[in-house]
C-alpha cells in the first residue's frame, strides 16, 4: 500500500522532463522504426485479411457459392485425399473453403467495422455531450443508457430481428445500437473528469464556445480510451456475429460469414475438422491483431510518448 | 479593442476602480447522500473589494476560504448567487447565469497547476492562438505575429512555438500560461496561486515577470495565494479570508507590519517560523471548521485566543481602522 | 571523519550514486555523491528543488526505490551494516521498528476501506504492540478520543487528521529514524506548523531521529537541527540549520535564500537563478551549479573540494569570495 506510493514518487523525480529541443519532428522512416513487434504483428493480422476482403471478387480460386458433391468433404492439401485444386479442402456441399474464407472476411469484416462506427459515433457524442452539458440532459441520457443496459442485448437482438428480416444490414444495424452504451458509458465518465482540467477552465474563460470546446480539447483527450473501446468492440462484434450466425439470426446463405462457416461445418468436426476450425482460426487472428494494433495507436496517438510505447 | 473604448479618463481622485466587487455571495447545494437533505454550503458571503487600475489586490487565505470561488466568480467561470462583480464599470455576469462581457473584456486567469491548465495535445502555436479565434476574431495573419510577440514577452524563443507542453519545465509551462492568458490583451489578470507549484527559484522567475509584465502593460493584478510571503510581495492592498468571509483588508506593508485581526496575526507568525528548539510554538490550534457547518457569530472564534461569549453570539462586521484598513474583530 | 565518530553515528550515508535504468540508453545516474550522516535523536533536513535527488535519496535508506532505479555506488550504513548492498528482505525488517517513514500524502497511504483502528493493528504488529499502547499513542498525536478515530476510516478525517494518524503508525514501533517526505506540503499553513510541532515534540520526547525531506525553507527551520542541501544529485553544503540558513557557504543555498520573498520585503525585484537545474545527463565532476552560478570561474569545471570548518561543510571553490560578499553586504 504504502509501497506504490514510495515507487510513483521516486519514479517521478527520477525522469526529469527533457530539455526542450530534444524532440524534432521526425521522418515517416523514424516513425516506422518506431512501431514495436507487437504493433508490427497487429497490422499483419489485420492487414491480410483486410486486404483480401478488398479483393476478394478478383482472387477466389473457385466461386464461393459453387456446389459440386463430387467434390464434396475434401481435406486440405497435404492430408491423404487431398486435391491440390483445392487448398484447404471442401465442405459437405464440395465448395472451396479458401474461396469462402475470403469472401467471408470481407463480410465479417465489413459487418464489424461499419458496425463499431455506428455505435462508436452515437456512444461518443452522447457520451460528449451528456458529460458536458450535464444537468437535465445528462439524466435524460444516462436514463436511456440504464434501460438499454438492463435489457439483456440478446433479447433485443432477437426482438429486432423478429421484426426485421435477417440480413447482414439488419445485423449490422443491431450490432450498432446494442453497442454504443458501452462508449456512452466510458467517454462521459471522462468527460466529467476533463470537464474540470484546468485548460477547459482555461477555454472558457476566453468565451471559447462549448461545442468547440468539446471538438478542440475534450475529444482529443478522450480519443485514447475510444480507440481502446473501439478496438475492443471491433473483435467482441466480429465474435457476436459469428454467434449469431451460428444461431441463424445473422448472415443468411447465399452469403458467407465466417461465423456461418463454423454453423456449417459443426455437424462434421469429428470427420472434417477443417471446415469449422479455419474460419475459427482466421476469427482468432482476426481479433488478435485488431488488439495489438488498438493497443500500439493509443500510445502511438500520444505526444508524450513521442508515439513510442 | 477595449482600451479603444474606455471612457473619458476621469480626474485621479474621483477614478472608478478597475474591478469592483460587490457585496457578493456564492452559495452551493450540497447533498451528503443521494437521498440526504439538501445542505447549503456558503462559498464567498457578503464580499466588497475594488482594485485601482494598474495595482495589485493580494488575496490571503487557507483552503476553504472561497479565494479560488472568488477568483472563479471575477473570471466569469461561475456565477455569483448575490451581488455583482463590475470591471471598469461594467457587469461581469448578466443577473441570470450568464456572462455578459466579451471575451476581451473581462479578466483572465493564470491558474495554479502549469500542468493541468494546458491541453496536453496541443503545440504551443495553437494554445496560444486559440483566444485569438474567439469573438472578436484577430485575423489570421496578425495571429503569428502576436503569438510571437506573446511569447517574446514572457520570455520564451520563438522555436518554443512547435512544442508540446510536456517539453517544458514547470516554470517555462507557466510562462505559457500567462502568455496564453495576456493574448487577448486584458487589463485584469486573475492569478490563483500562480507559484505554488513551482520551484522556489523558479517561484521568484514567475514573480518577477509578473511584476515586469504589470509595469510594461498596465496590467491589475488579483493575485491569490496561501503563503504570505509571496503575496506580500506582489501586492499593494491585502485582504485575508476565512471561511468565506474577508476578516482584514489593508495597504499591505501596513496589515503585514501591525496586523489587526488575530487571523492575521497567526498567519505572519507562522511565516516568521521561529525554530522550535528556540521556543517556537504553534500559532493556531484546531482545524479549520467546515464550510458547510459554520460557527455561530464571528467564523474565526473556534480556533481564536480572544475568543469571548459575544464572538459567539454577535458577527463581527468589517469596520474601518486607522481610516485606511478594514478588519472584522471585536476584541481589537 | 575518525572512525570513533562514525561509530555514534545512527545513518551515515556516504556517496551515495543511484542509477536509473534505461532500455536504449546508458545508465542515467539521479544521485550521484551524496553524503550525510545523522546522528541518535538529531533531526536533519534533506533541502532541494525538483530533480535535486532528495527524494531519492530518502527512499534508497528505506529499501523502497523504484522498480528500475538502483544504488549503484557508495554506502548506507545503518549502525554499522551496509544498506546499500543488503538484501531487499534486510531491509525489510528494519521497516517499522527502526526506521519508520511518513509520505506527502496521507489520504493515498491509507487504505480507504480499512478503519483507522485495523491499520494501525497491522502497523503494530510487527513490533508487538498491544491496543493499549495504540489508544495511547493516538492520544500522544493529539487525538481527544482515540477510540472514536480507531473506528473511523481515512475519508471521514481532515488531512491534517490523517497526517496525525500516519504519524502514529510510524512511531507505535518507536523506532530510531523516521524519515519524512515533504510531509506537510499537502496541509494549510497553520496546520502545517501543528504537524511539525507534533513531529518535534515526540522526537524529543521519544528520541526518535528524524529525516524531513522538504523544498520549503521555513518547513526545515522551525524543525531540524541540521541541514543538508541538494543540487544535481549532490549534498552541496551541510552544517546547523541556523548557522547555514543565516551564513550560507555556497552560492547555490545563497540563491535560494534571497530568492525566496520574505515578509515586509521591500525589493521591487527577487533576485532570481538564471537558467535551469542541469538534466543528470549534463552532470560532470566539476561544480553541477556552474552554470548559473555568479561566482563562476575556469576553475569551477574541476571537482571542488569539500570545505569543512568546525561543524560545518560544503563544496565551493570560491567560498573565502562569498564570504567576502557577505560581510560587505550585512556589515556588523
Amino acid at each position: 500500500m504504502a509501497e506504490s506510493v514510495t515507487l510513483d514518487s521516486a519514479g517521478t523525480e527520477s525522469a526529469p522532463p527533457r530539455p526542450p529541443g530534444s524532440s524534432k519532428r521526425r521522418s515517416w522512416k523514424a516513425r516506422l522504426r518506431s512501431i514495436p513487434l507487437s504493433g508490427w504483428i497487429g497490422l499483419v493480422c489485420v492487414g491480410i485479411p483486410a486486404v483480401v476482403a478488398l479483393l476478394a471478387p478478383w482472387i477466389t480460386p473457385h466461386p464461393p457459392a459453387s456446389i459440386d458433391p463430387s467434390q464434396a468433404l475434401l481435406p486440405p492439401v497435404g492430408m491423404e485425399g487431398s486435391d491440390p485444386a483445392y487448398l484447404l479442402g471442401t465442405d459437405n456441399l464440395g465448395r472451396d473453403i479458401l474461396s469462402r474464407l475470403i469472401e467471408g472476411a470481407r463480410v465479417s469484416l465489413m459487418i464489424g467495422v461499419i458496425a463499431v462506427v455506428l455505435a462508436g459515433s452515437i456512444g461518443l457524442t452522447v457520451g460528449l455531450v451528456a458529460g458536458y452539458y450535464g444537468k437535465w440532459l445528462d439524466a435524460v441520457l444516462m436514463r436511456v443508457v440504464d434501460a438499454l443496459l438492463a435489457i439483456p442485448s440478446v433479447l433485443l437482438v432477437l426482438v429486432i430481428l423478429g421484426v426485421l428480416n435477417p440480413g447482414m444490414w439488419t445485423l449490422i444495424f443491431v450490432l450498432g445500437i446494442t453497442n454504443w452504451v458501452i462508449y456512452a458509458r466510458q467517454i462521459r465518465a471522462e468527460v466529467l473528469e476533463l470537464r474540470e482540467r484546468q485548460f477547459v477552465r482555461a477555454a472558457q474563460n476566453f468565451g471559447v464556445p462549448g461545442p468547440i470546446i468539446l471538438i478542440r480539447h475534450i475529444m482529443p483527450n478522450v480519443l485514447p480510451s475510444f480507440i481502446v473501446l473501439s478496438t475492443l468492440s471491433v473483435a467482441t462484434v466480429i465474435v457476436t456475429e459469428s454467434a449469431l450466425s451460428f444461431l441463424g439470426l445473422g448472415v443468411q446463405p447465399p452469403d458467407i460469414s465466417w461465423g456461418l462457416m463454423l454453423t456449417t461445418g459443426r455437424d462434421y468436426l469429428a470427420t472434417a475438422w477443417w471446415i469449422s476450425t479455419l474460419p475459427g482460426l482466421a476469427i482468432t487472428f482476426t481479433v488478435l491483431g485488431i488488439l495489438l494494433l488498438g493497443d500500439w495507436l493509443r500510445d502511438a496517438l500520444d505526444p508524450r510518448l513521442g508515439g513510442r510505447s | 479593442m477595449s482600451t479603444s473604448v474606455q471612457p473619458p479618463v476621469q480626474p485621479a481622485q474621483t477614478e472608478s476602480p478597475l474591478l469592483q466587487i460587490e457585496n457578493l455571495r456564492k452559495t452551493f447545494t450540497v447533498r451528503s447522500s443521494l437521498l440526504g437533505a439538501r445542505r447549503e454550503l456558503v462559498a464567498v458571503d457578503s464580499v466588497n473589494l475594488s482594485i485601482p487600475a494598474g495595482s495589485t489586490l493580494g488575496l490571503v487565505g487557507e483552503s476553504g476560504s472561497g479565494k479560488s470561488t472568488l477568483a472563479n466568480m471575477v473570471s466569469g467561470l461561475l456565477a455569483p448567487t448575490q451581488g455583482q462583480v463590475l470591471i471598469e464599470g461594467n457587469r461581469v455576469h448578466d443577473g441570470r447565469g450568464r456572462v455578459s462581457l466579451r471575451g476581451d473584456q473581462g479578466a483572465q486567469i493564470v491558474f495554479q497547476d502549469p500542468y493541468s491548465s494546458l491541453n496536453p495535445r496541443m503545440p504551443v502555436r495553437r494554445l496560444l492562438a486559440e483566444p485569438l479565434q474567439v469573438a472578436p476574431r484577430v485575423p489570421r495573419a496578425e495571429r503569428e505575429q502576436r503569438v510571437k510577440e506573446l511569447l517574446d514577452q514572457v520570455g520564451l524563443p520563438e522555436s518554443a512555438m512547435d512544442k508540446f507542453p510536456h517539453e517544458f519545465s514547470g516554470g517555462q509551462r507557466q510562462r505559457i500560461v500567462i502568455a496564453r492568458a495576456l493574448a487577448r490583451r486584458p487589463r485584469l489578470l486573475v492569478c490563483d496561486e500562480p507559484v505554488s507549484a513551482l520551484d522556489v527559484s523558479v517561484q521568484s522567475q514567475i514573480l518577477n515577470l509578473l511584476k515586469d509584465l504589470q509595469k510594461e502593460l498596465g496590467l491589475t493584478y488579483l493575485f491569490i495565494g496561501h503563503g504570505l510571503e509571496s503575496v506580500g510581495f506582489m501586492s499593494d492592498q491585502l485582504a485575508v479570508m476565512y471561511l468565506g468571509r474577508i476578516v482584514e483588508q489593508g495597504p499591505a506593508h501596513q496589515v503585514l507590519g501591525r496586523p489587526v485581526h488575530p487571523y492575521t496575526q497567526a498567519l505572519i507568525t507562522s511565516s516568521e517560523a521561529v525554530p522550535f528548539r528556540d521556543g517556537g510554538t504553534v500559532e493556531l490550534q484546531g482545524e479549520i471548521p467546515s464550510p458547510l457547518n459554520p460557527p455561530s457569530g464571528c467564523v474565526f472564534r473556534t480556533r481564536c485566543p480572544l475568543a469571548t461569549d459575544i464572538c459567539a453570539e454577535k458577527r463581527p462586521e468589517l469596520t474601518p481602522r486607522e481610516s485606511t484598513r478594514l478588519a472584522a474583530c471585536h476584541h481589537r | 571523519m575518525t572512525a570513533e565518530t562514525a561509530a555514534q553515528e545512527l545513518l551515515t550515508v556516504k556517496d551515495l550514486r543511484v542509477s536509473a535504468t534505461r532500455r536504449e540508453s546508458q545508465d542515467l545516474h539521479v544521485v550521484d555523491g551524496a553524503s550525510f550522516s545523522i546522528a541518535p535523536g538529531e533531526r536533519a533536513a534533506l533541502v532541494g528543488e525538483s530533480g535535486s535527488g532528495k527524494s531519492v535519496t530518502c527512499f534508497s535508506v528505506m529499501g523502497l526505490l523504484a522498480q528500475n532505479l538502483r544504488v549503484s555506488g557508495g554506502s548506507i550504513r545503518w549502525r554499522g551494516n551496509d544498506l546499500a548492498t543488503a538484501k531487499r528482505e534486510e531491509i525489510r525488517r528494519l521497516r517499522g521498528p527502526e526506521i519508520a517513514m511518513i509520505y506527502q500524502e496521507p489520504l493515498t497511504s491509507l487504505n480507504p476501506l480499512m478503519t483507522i483502528g485495523y491499520q494501525l493493528k497491522e502497523a503494530a504488529r510487527r513490533s508487538k504492540v498491544g491496543r493499549r499502547e495504540i489508544l495511547e499513542m493516538l492520544d500522544r498525536v493529539g487525538f481527544a478520543d482515540p477510540r472514536r478515530i480507531m473506528g473511523q476510516r481515512p475519508h471521514e478525517l481532515s488531512g491534517g487528521m490523517r497526517q496525525r494518524v500516519m504519524i502514529a503508525m510510524a512511531l507505535i514501533g518507536q523506532p530510531k529514524l523516521l524519515l519524512a517526505d515533504e510531509p506537510t506540503t499537502a496541509l494549510d499553513v497553520t496546520i502545517q506548523s501543528q504537524v511539525l510541532k507534533l513531529m518535534y515534540d515526540l522526537s524529543y520526547e521519544m528520541g526518535t531521529a528524524v529525516l524531513i525531506v522538504s523544498h520549503d525553507l521555513s518547513v526545515v527551520r522551525k524543525l531540524s537541527d541540521t541541514i543538508h542541501v541538494m543540487y544535481a544529485g549532490q549534498v552541496v553544503e551541510s552544517g546547523p540549520t541556523d548557522s547555514v540558513l543565516s551564513q550560507p557557504r555556497h552560492p547555490y543555498t545563497r540563491a535560494l535564500l534571497s530568492s525566496a520573498p520574505r515578509l515586509g520585503d521591500t525589493r521591487e525585484r527577487l533576485e532570481s537563478i538564471p537558467g535551469i537545474v542541469p538534466t543528470p545527463d549534463q552532470w560532470d565532476a566539476g561544480c553541477r551549479f556552474r552554470s548559473r552560478c555568479p561566482l563562476a570561474t575556469e576553475r569551477c569545471a574541476e571537482t571542488p573540494p569539500v570545505d569543512v570548518v568546525a561543524d560545518r561543510s560544503s563544496a565551493c571553490w570560491h567560498v573565502d569570495q562569498l564570504l567576502a560578499e557577505q560581510k560587505e553586504a550585512t556589515p556588523l
